[in-house]
C-alpha cells in the first residue's frame, strides 16, 4: 500500500510538472484565452502555485488555492484533477477524491472527446486522471468500478506502474490466477520491477507457492538495491519474512523483521514489527513483544512525520494481547476496547479491517472472560462487596460471551466462514490461540469437517498439529479428545510456548470436566507445567494451582486472619498439594510485628514473591493482602532466551 | 377467571407495542447482529403463543414439554440439514458453516421469544409480574441514561449517533440533554399508561373477583396518570433548567463565554465533571499555519478575563481585553480589531468555523482580526458559520527571552489591573520582610496581610523565581513549577467554602490536584505577584494530529482555560501548564467518522462537483429502524392511530344507525350508551350485572338508563320477535332519553375530554 502510494505521489507530480507546463504555454483554445485574459492567468498562476504549495508541504495552502482556481474558472478539468489529487494523496479522503476526480473526468471528456479520440498531447494527463480514478475507486471498495476504469486506461494507455495496479486489483476481486498472469507480463516487459515483483511474490504466496514467492521478493528486493542510494527494501523483506512464518521457519521470520525494521524505512510501517511482537507473542518472550512495538513507537515519532491512526488500532490490539498474556487484565481490556472501537482504515496485505475487528472481539472477549475469572477470586471482606464482585464477574462473562458471539458472525458472514484464514497467515491478525478461542465455540460437525479439509489440503506438516488443536478444542470433552490432546503435547516444538500453553490448558479442562472429585498426578504436573509456562492461564481458565500451605505466626490475632487468608486462598485459586513433591508452596506469616505476608516458594524453596501488608490500629485489611498477591502470582514474570536467528537466504548474495 | 376477549387483546396489542419500543431502544444500543425486524418478530411470536396456550388453559408445565419437543425436533432437523450440507458440501465446495450461521440468528430470535413468551404468561398468570416487569424496564433506562448524571452528554454513544445522524439537534435546536429528559418523561408516561391500562386486568385462574366499588377507577387511574406525567413534566423541566446552568461547568469546567457579564465567571472550580466528545464545532483551516509554536496543539480563544474580583479572576469592565471578538459580539454578528497589522512577529491565519452546538460568543485563533459570518453550506448540521482572519503567533516562549512586558502605552490604572491578585496590594512591605514571607512559605494555613489576602501566593512565586531578573524566564519557571508538581484530576475533591478561596487548596496542598481552571488560577496570580501581566485565556485547545485537510471536529471536552502573559510589541502570549501526572484521564479522540461526513459536506465547489452517485454515500442510508425514528414517521404513525382511534370511537358511538337488524341496533345503541358512560369514567365494573349498573347510575349520577338495558335484556332473552320487543324508534329515544340524562350532569367539556380519553378503549369488555 506504501508503495504503491508513493509511486502514486512520484508519477503524480511528474506528470503535473510536465502537463502544467505545457498548459502554461497555452495549448488549446481555452488556455490560449487563459493567457490572454488577465483574470485567467491568474488560474494558471494558482495552479503552479499550488503545485509549488504541494510540492513545499503546504498542502493547506495549496487547496486553498486551487479552490480558488475552481471557483475562477469551473468548467476547466485541471483544477478538479489536482484537487483530486490532493485527496487522494495527501489526505486520504478517498470519497472527496472520488467526486472530484469523477468531475475532472467528465470535464475532460466534454472538453477532449471521447477516450479514443484524445489529442497526444493530454494522454499523460487522461492517462494520470484515469489511474487515480481507479485508485480512489479501489480505495472506495468499489473493484468492479476500478476495473472498469483500469480497463479505459488500457485500452489506450500504458504505464509501468499499470500491471502492478491491476493485478492488486485482480487480487482483491480474488481472481488471483489471472493477477499473477498480469503480474508475470508486467514484469517481462520490464514495468516497475521492483512493485511488480513484490506483488507477484504476494500474489504466489496467497496460492500457497511459497518458495517462489520468497525468489520473487528476492527479486524485488534486487530491483530495490539497483537503483543505488538508501536501501528501501523493508517491505519485500517484511513480506519475505512473512512467508518464513507461514513456512514455520521462525528463525528465518525473526531474522527478516529484524532486518527489516533496522532499515532507513524500517518504521515507515508497523507491519514487521508487529509481525514481529505477534512471533514473540507465540514464544512467549513477551517482554520482548512489548519492546519491539515500543522501539517501533519511537523510531515513527522520530523519523516520520504522519499520524499514527495507520496503526493506532493495530497497535492497541497488539497491546491488548500482550497485556492479557501477561495478567494485566485492565491495561488489556483497555487496550482491546481502543482496537474494538476503531476502525482500522486499511487491512494489512490481503485483508481488510473486519479481520482487525475480528481479532479484536476475540480478543477482548478473551479478557472479558479474564476479568470475569479474576474477580472470582477476589477478596472482599464484606458480604455486599463479595456480592458485587460476583454480579460483575457474571456481567463479564455475559460481555464476553456476546462479543464472541460478535466475532463468530464477522467470521461467518463478513469473512466468508473465515476460509481465507489458515494457520499462521499473519494478515489475519488472528494466531492461535485468538482464533482456536473463537471455533472452540463454533458448531462441532462443521468445524470437524472444516478441519478435516484443512489437514488435506495444506501441505505444511506443522500446521497439521494446530488444525488438530483446533478441531480438539472443539470437539467436547470426551475420552477420545483427552488422547488427542495428550498426543499434541509432545508435539510442539520448544518455541512453540503459547500453543503449548493452549493444548494444556484445553487438556487440563477436559480432564476436570470428566473427573470431578480426584486429581491425578498428571493433571497436577500438567498445572504446574502451565503456571510456569504462563502463569495467566491457570486464572483465565480457572485452574487452581496446587500448592503447599505454611502459616507461621507467633500472635493469635494475627494468625487467625492468616487462617483466613490461607483458607480464601485454598478454596480460590490454589489447591492443597496432595504430595509432598509439589512444586510450589504459599507461606503466610508474620515476619515482623504489624506486618503480615503471604509469600510463595518454588520446589528449591526460591522466593518467586511476596506481599506484605501493614497492620494499623489493629485493623488488617485482607483485602490489601490477598488481592494483590494473587494478582502478581499469576502474572508473567520471565521471557524465554532468545533463539538462534539463522542467516537469510535471501539476502545472500546482495 | 379469565379475562374478556377484549380486554386480552387490547393489553396484548398495548404490549406488543411497548416490545417494539423496547427492541428499537435495544438496537440502538446493542449491536444484535440480526435484523431488528426479526427480534421484534420474536417476541411477538412468544407473546403470542403464550397468549395461545394460555386461552386454551394449558399449565405451563405442559407449554414447557410443547416447547421441548419442539426445540429438539428443530434441532434434529437442522442436524440432519447440516449434516446433509456437510456431506454435499464435499463434494460442491459448499460453505461448512452455512447452517450454522442460521442456527446463530436462531438462538437469538429463540431468546426473545422465550423473553416475549415467558413474559406474557406471567403477565396473565400473576399479578405482581407487572411490578417485575416496571422494575426491570425502569432499571434498564436508568442504568441506560445513568451516565448523564455524570453529564455525560454524549452517552449513551448510540442514540447520541442516531440523533446525529438524524439531524435532531440541528433541526429542533435542541441539546442532547432536551433529547434525553425527553426519552426519559416519555417511558416515564408509556409506563404510567401501561400501569394503568394493565393494573385492572382479570388474570387466567385467579379465583377472587376484584370488584371495584364506588367512582369509577378508570377516572381516577386517568387522573392519577396525568398527574404523573404532569409531575415527571416538571421534574424534567427542573432537570433542564439545572442542566443548562451547570452545563456551563461541564467540560473541563470551562463554561460558555455567551452568560458572563462584567464582574462574572464562566470558570468552575468545584469539578470539571467530566470530558464529552460531544462535537462543539468544525475549524476548517483556509490555510497551512506553519509555524504554531505548539504543534500540534491549537489554541482558539473565545473569552479573555482579568479582572480579580476577590476569589477568581472575572470579566473585566470594556476597554480592557479588547482583543478579546466575545465583547459585545454575537456568533452571527462581524467583528473587528484594532491592530490592523500582523507585524513580523505573527502570520495571518484564516479558518472557517462550522458551529455544531450552542454557542454565543465566537472563537479564533489567537488574535482574530477579523470576524465575519460566512453561508452556512449545510444548516441541518450547522447552527452558525463564520470565518476569521487571525493574526496568529509564531515564537515559542523561549523565543522572547529578555522582552520586556506589557505595553509602553498602558497607563497605571491598565497596569494595576492586569497586576492584581491576592497579596498585590502589600508587595512592597512583604518583599522587605522575608520573615513573614518565610512564614507564609511553610504555613498550611492562609497567612493573611492586612487586607484579608493570603501572602502565600506571594511567597511561592518568589521562592520559585528566585533571583531570576528576566520575567520571560520568571514566567517558564512559574509554568516548568506548576507542570510538573500538578496533578490533573476531573475531580479535585477541595474542601472550599462558599466565601473560601478555591485556588489555595490547589496551589499549596502536597498533592497538587486540579484542572485548567486551577492551573490557569494559579499561574496568573503568581505572574501577577512577580510583575507580569497576566489574564485567563478561555474557549479551545485541540489537537491538530487527529486533524483532516486542515479539518478539526472540536468537541465539547477539549474546552480549556490557560494563562496568558503579556509581551511588549507581541500581544497576549499563551504560557500554558501541561501536568506532569493525570489521574482517570481518558483519550478524547474526535469521531473521525463524525469528521469526514462533515468535511464531506464542507466542500465550497459542492455545486461545481458532479452528483455523488449513491452508493459512494450508501452509509448515510438509514435503516428502517432510524426511519421509524425520524419524527415525519413518526409523526404519520401516531396520526394513524389517531385516526384509528377516532374511527374506533365514532363506530362505537353511531354505528347503531347502520344496523342491518333489529338485535344488533339494540346491542349497539346499548354499546352506544355504554361507551358515552365509559368516556365520563363510569364504566361498568367487573361482576356487576347491567341492572345493577343501571340502578348505581341512577343513584349517584341520575343518570337513566333503565329504558336501554330493559330493551337489551328483552332482546337477549326474548329475542327481537318477541312482543315486548321495542320498536326502532323506542330503542333510539330510549338512547336519547339516557343520553340528555347524561348531559345534564357532565359539561361539554368534561364529554369531549372523555371522547379523547385513549384508556376509554381499554373497557370494551365492559359493554
Amino acid at each position: 500500500m506504501l508503495g504503491r502510494i508513493l509511486i502514486v505521489v512520484f508519477l503524480a507530480l511528474n506528470v503535473f510538472y510536465s502537463s502544467s507546463n505545457a498548459d502554461a504555454q497555452g495549448l488549446t483554445e481555452s488556455e490560449a484565452q487563459a493567457q490572454a485574459l488577465p483574470q485567467l492567468s491568474g488560474f494558471e498562476e494558482l495552479l503552479l502555485e499550488a503545485q509549488g504549495e504541494l510540492s513545499a508541504g503546504r498542502p493547506i495552502d495549496a487547496r486553498a488555492k486551487l479552490l480558488q482556481a475552481v471557483k475562477l474558472k469551473p468548467e476547466d478539468y485541471r483544477s478538479y484533477l489536482l484537487l483530486g489529487q490532493y485527496y487522494l494523496l495527501e489526505v486520504s479522503s478517498f470519497k472527496l477524491a472520488y467526486r472530484y476526480l469523477k468531475t475532472a473526468d467528465s470535464k475532460f471528456t466534454k472538453e477532449f472527446g471521447k477516450d479514443d479520440n484524445i489529442d497526444a498531447r493530454y494522454q499523460n494527463r487522461h492517462a494520470m486522471l484515469l489511474y487515480m480514478l481507479s485508485e480512489a475507486e479501489l480505495n472506495l471498495d468499489k473493484y468492479e468500478d476500478s476495473l472498469k476504469t483500469l480497463d479505459r486506461f488500457e485500452k489506450n494507455y500504458w504505464m509501468e506502474f499499470y500491471p502492478g495496479t491491476r493485478a492488486w486489483l485482480l487480487m482483491k476481486l480474488k481472481r488471483v490466477d489471472e493477477a499473477i498472469q498480469i503480474a508475470q507480463e508486467g514484469i517481462r516487459r520490464n514495468a516497475d520491477p521492483r512493485r511488480t515483483w513484490n506483488i507477484l511474490g504476494i500474489l504466489l504466496s496467497v496460492k500457497g507457492k511459497r518458495e517462489l514467492s520468497l525468489e520473487a521478493f528476492k527479486e524485488a528486493i534486487i530491483a530495490e538495491l539497483a537503483r543505488g542510494g538508501s536501501a528501501y527494501i523493508s517491505t519485500p523483506l517484511n513480506n519475505a519474512g512473512e512467508v518464513y512464518r507461514e513456512m514455520f521457519r521462525d528463525g528465518l521470520a525473526e531474522g527478516a523483521w529484524l532486518k527489516s525494521v533496522k532499515l532507513p524505512d524500517g518504521c515507515d510501517h508497523i507491519l514487521p514489527s508487529l509481525n514481529l511482537a505477534n512471533m514473540y507473542m507465540d514464544q512467549l518472550r513477551l517482554y520482548q513483544a512489548e519492546r519491539s512495538l515500543k522501539d517501533f513507537e519511537a523510531c515513527f515519532r522520530e523519523k516520520s512525520d504522519k499520524k499514527d491512526s495507520e496503526h493506532r488500532t493495530l497497535l492497541a490490539l497488539a497491546r491488548g494481547k500482550i497485556a492479557l498474556l501477561e495478567n494485566e487484565i485492565d491495561k488489556s481490556t483497555e487496550n482491546l476496547e481502543i482496537a474494538s472501537q476503531d476502525q482500522q482504515w486499511f487491512g494489512k496485505i490481503g485483508t481488510n479491517e473486519n479481520d482487525v475487528t475480528l481479532a479484536s472481539y476475540i480478543a477482548l472477549s478473551q479478557s472479558f472472560s479474564a476479568k470475569a475469572a479474576a474477580l472470582k477470586d477476589s477478596y472482599s471482606s464484606s458480604i455486599f462487596g463479595s456480592l458485587k464482585t460476583r454480579l460483575r464477574s457474571y456481567v463479564y462473562s455475559f460481555r464476553a460471551w456476546w462479543l464472541m458471539r460478535q466475532a463468530r458472525k464477522i467470521a461467518l458472514e463478513e469473512l466468508d466462514d473465515f476460509e481465507d484464514l489458515f494457520i499462521r497467515n499473519t494478515d489475519s491478525m488472528l494466531q492461535y490461540p485468538t482464533l482456536g478461542a473463537m471455533i472452540a465455540g463454533m458448531n462441532s460437525a462443521s468445524t470437524k469437517s472444516r478441519m478435516k479439509r484443512m489437514i488435506a489440503s495444506d501441505t505444511r506438516k506443522p500446521a497439521a498439529l494446530y488444525y488438530r488443536l483446533y478441531a480438539a478444542s472443539n470437539a467436547g470433552y470426551g475420552k477420545d479428545v483427552i488422547a488427542e490432546l495428550k498426543s499434541l503435547l509432545n508435539q510442539w516444538s520448544p518455541i512453540e510456548r503459547l500453543a503449548k500453553s493452549e493444548t494444556l490448558a484445553r487438556l487440563l479442562m477436559a480432564e476436570q470436566k470428566t473427573s470431578w472429585f480426584w486429581q491425578s498426578n498428571d493433571q497436577t504436573q500438567n498445572l504446574e507445567e502451565l503456571f510456569e509456562l504462563l502463569p495467566s492461564y491457570i486464572r483465565r481458565y480457572d485452574f487452581r494451582l496446587p500448592a503447599q500451605v505454611s502459616i507461621s505466626s507467633t500472635n493469635n490475632e494475627s494468625k487467625k486472619y492468616l487462617k483466613k487468608a490461607a483458607s480464601f486462598l485454598f478454596s480460590t485459586r490454589f489447591k492443597k498439594a496432595n504430595s509432598a513433591k509439589a512444586r510450589f508452596r504459599v507461606a503466610l506469616g508474620s515476619p515482623a510485628a504489624n506486618t503480615l505476608s503471604i509469600e510463595l516458594f518454588d520446589t528449591k524453596n526460591q522466593r518467586l514473591l511476596a506481599q506484605h501488608t501493614q497492620v494499623f490500629k489493629d485493623e488488617i485489611n485482607l483485602e490489601l493482602l490477598i488481592n494483590p498477591f494473587i494478582s502478581k502470582a499469576f502474572s508473567y514474570r520471565l521471557d524465554a532466551p532468545q533463539n538462534f536467528i539463522p542467516q537469510l537466504p535471501i539476502l545472500q548474495g546482495l | 377467571m379469565t379475562p374478556s376477549k377484549s380486554q386480552f387483546w387490547f393489553l396484548q396489542a398495548f404490549r406488543a407495542s411497548l416490545g417494539l419500543v423496547f427492541v428499537c431502544f435495544l438496537v440502538q444500543v446493542i449491536e444484535l447482529g440480526i435484523s431488528s425486524l426479526t427480534v421484534y418478530l420474536g417476541l411477538l411470536a412468544g407473546s403470542f403463543f403464550a397468549g395461545r396456550f394460555l386461552w386454551k388453559h394449558s399449565s405451563f408445565s405442559s407449554a414447557l414439554v410443547k416447547h421441548y419437543i419442539y426445540a429438539v425436533a428443530a434441532y434434529l432437523l437442522l442436524f440432519a440439514v447440516n449434516h446433509l450440507v456437510l456431506t454435499l458440501g464435499s463434494a460442491y465446495q459448499s460453505s461448512d458453516y452455512l447452517v450454522p450461521r442460521l442456527t446463530d440468528d436462531l438462538l437469538l430470535i429463540t431468546v426473545f421469544y422465550c423473553f416475549g413468551f415467558l413474559s406474557t404468561w406471567f403477565f396473565w398468570k400473576s399479578r405482581s409480574a407487572l411490578t417485575f416487569e416496571g422494575l426491570g424496564v425502569s432499571l434498564f433506562f436508568v442504568s441506560l441514561l445513568a451516565a448523564h448524571r455524570n453529564y455525560h452528554v454524549d452517552a449513551p454513544r448510540q442514540i447520541s449517533s442516531l440523533a446525529w445522524k438524524l439531524d435532531i439537534f440541528q433541526k429542533f435546536r435542541v441539546e442532547p440533554q432536551h433529547l434525553f429528559l425527553a426519552l426519559g418523561l416519555i417511558l416515564a408516561a408509556g409506563l404510567i399508561l401501561y400501569f394503568s391500562a394493565a393494573d385492572k386486568r382479570s388474570l387466567f385462574g385467579e379465583r377472587q373477583l376484584t370488584i371495584n366499588k364506588g367512582r369509577s377507577s378508570r377516572t381516577s387511574a386517568t387522573i392519577l396518570s396525568l398527574l404523573g406525567i404532569s409531575a415527571f413534566f416538571a421534574f424534567a423541566w427542573t432537570v433542564n433548567t439545572h442542566y443548562s446552568k451547570d452545563l456551563s461547568r461541564v467540560s473541563n469546567g470551562v463554561g460558555s463565554s455567551k452568560d458572563t457579564k462584567e464582574g462574572q465567571s464562566n470558570l468552575g472550580f468545584h469539578e470539571a465533571v467530566t470530558g464529552t466528545k460531544q462535537p462543539a464545532a468544525l475549524l476548517r483551516l483556509e490555510g497551512d499555519y506553519e509555524n504554531n509554536p505548539w504543534t500540534p496543539m491549537l489554541y482558539l480563544r473565545e473569552g479573555g478575563l482579568s479582572r480579580f474580583a476577590g476569589k477568581e479572576i472575572v470579566k473585566a469592565a470594556r476597554g480592557y481585553d479588547s482583543d478579546v471578538p466575545l465583547t459585545g459580539t454575537g456568533i452571527g454578528e462581524p467583528f473587528l480589531s484594532h491592530i490592523t497589522e500582523p507585524g513580523e512577529f505573527r502570520e495571518k491565519v484564516v479558518q472557517s468555523i462550522y458551529i455544531l452546538s450552542e454557542h454565543e460568543a465566537p472563537f479564533a485563533i489567537d488574535f482574530p482580526r477579523r470576524i465575519a459570518p460566512i453561508k452556512n453550506p449545510y444548516p441541518e448540521k450547522f447552527r452558525a458559520a463564520y470565518q476569521a482572519l487571525s493574526y496568529a503567533p509564531i515564537e515559542p516562549l523561549k523565543a522572547l527571552l529578555e522582552l520586556p512586558i506589557g505595553d509602553s502605552s498602558w497607563n497605571s490604572t491598565t497596569w494595576q489591573h492586569y497586576l492584581r491578585a491576592p497579596g498585590s496590594k502589600s508587595l512592597d512591605a512583604f518583599n522587605s520582610n522575608p520573615e513573614k514571607l518565610i512564614e507564609a512559605l511553610q504555613s498550611e494555613t492562609p497567612v493573611l496581610d492586612s487586607n484579608g489576602e493570603d501572602l502565600r501566593y506571594l511567597a511561592t512565586a518568589l521562592s520559585i523565581a528566585g533571583d531570576t531578573k528576566d520575567p520571560i524566564r520568571k514566567t517558564m519557571q512559574i509554568i516548568n513549577y506548576l507542570s510538573e508538581k500538578s496533578i490533573y484530576t476531573r475531580k479535585p475533591g477541595h474542601q472550599v467554602t462558599k466565601s473560601g478561596d478555591p485556588v489555595a487548596p490547589y496551589l499549596f496542598a502536597k498533592e497538587k490536584r486540579g484542572y485548567c481552571v486551577h492551573f490557569a488560577h494559579a499561574a496568573s496570580y503568581m505572574l501577577r505577584l512577580l510583575g507580569i501581566p497576566a489574564r485567563i485565556g478561555t474557549g479551545y485547545l485541540t489537537d491538530t494530529t487527529y486533524a483532516k485537510d486542515g479539518h478539526i471536529l472540536l468537541q465539547l471536552g477539549d474546552r480549556h482555560a490557560w494563562p496568558e502573559i503579556y509581551v511588549e510589541k507581541r500581544g497576549w502570549v499563551v504560557v500554558d501548564i501541561t501536568p506532569a501526572q493525570a489521574e482517570n484521564e481518558e483519550a478524547l479522540t474526535p469521531d473521525e467518522k463524525l469528521l469526514d461526513d462533515l468535511m464531506n459536506k464542507l466542500t465550497p465547489v459542492e455545486e461545481l462537483l458532479d452528483p455523488v452517485s449513491e452508493d459512494i454515500d450508501q452509509e448515510q442510508n438509514h435503516p428502517f429502524i432510524e426511519k421509524l425514528f425520524a419524527l415525519k414517521y413518526l409523526g404519520n404513525i401516531i396520526s394513524l392511530l389517531f385516526i384509528l382511534f377516532i374511527i374506533a370511537k365514532l363506530w362505537l358511538r353511531y354505528s347503531y344507525l347502520l344496523a342491518k337488524n333489529h338485535k344488533t341496533l339494540v346491542k349497539r345503541a346499548y354499546v352506544s350508551f355504554a361507551s358515552t358512560m365509559t368516556d365520563c369514567g363510569l364504566p361498568r365494573f367487573e361482576g356487576e350485572t347491567r341492572e345493577e349498573y343501571s340502578r348505581r347510575l341512577l343513584q349517584n349520577f341520575g343518570v337513566s338508563s333503565a329504558k336501554i338495558t330493559s330493551f337489551l335484556q328483552i332482546i337477549t332473552y326474548s329475542g327481537s320477535d318477541s312482543e315486548t320487543a321495542p320498536s326502532k324508534t323506542e330503542v333510539k329515544n330510549s338512547l336519547q332519553e339516557a343520553l340528555k340524562s347524561r348531559n345534564k350532569k357532565f359539561s361539554k367539556l368534561k364529554r369531549v375530554l372523555g371522547f379523547f380519553n385513549p384508556l376509554s378503549l381499554s373497557r370494551l369488555n365492559a359493554w
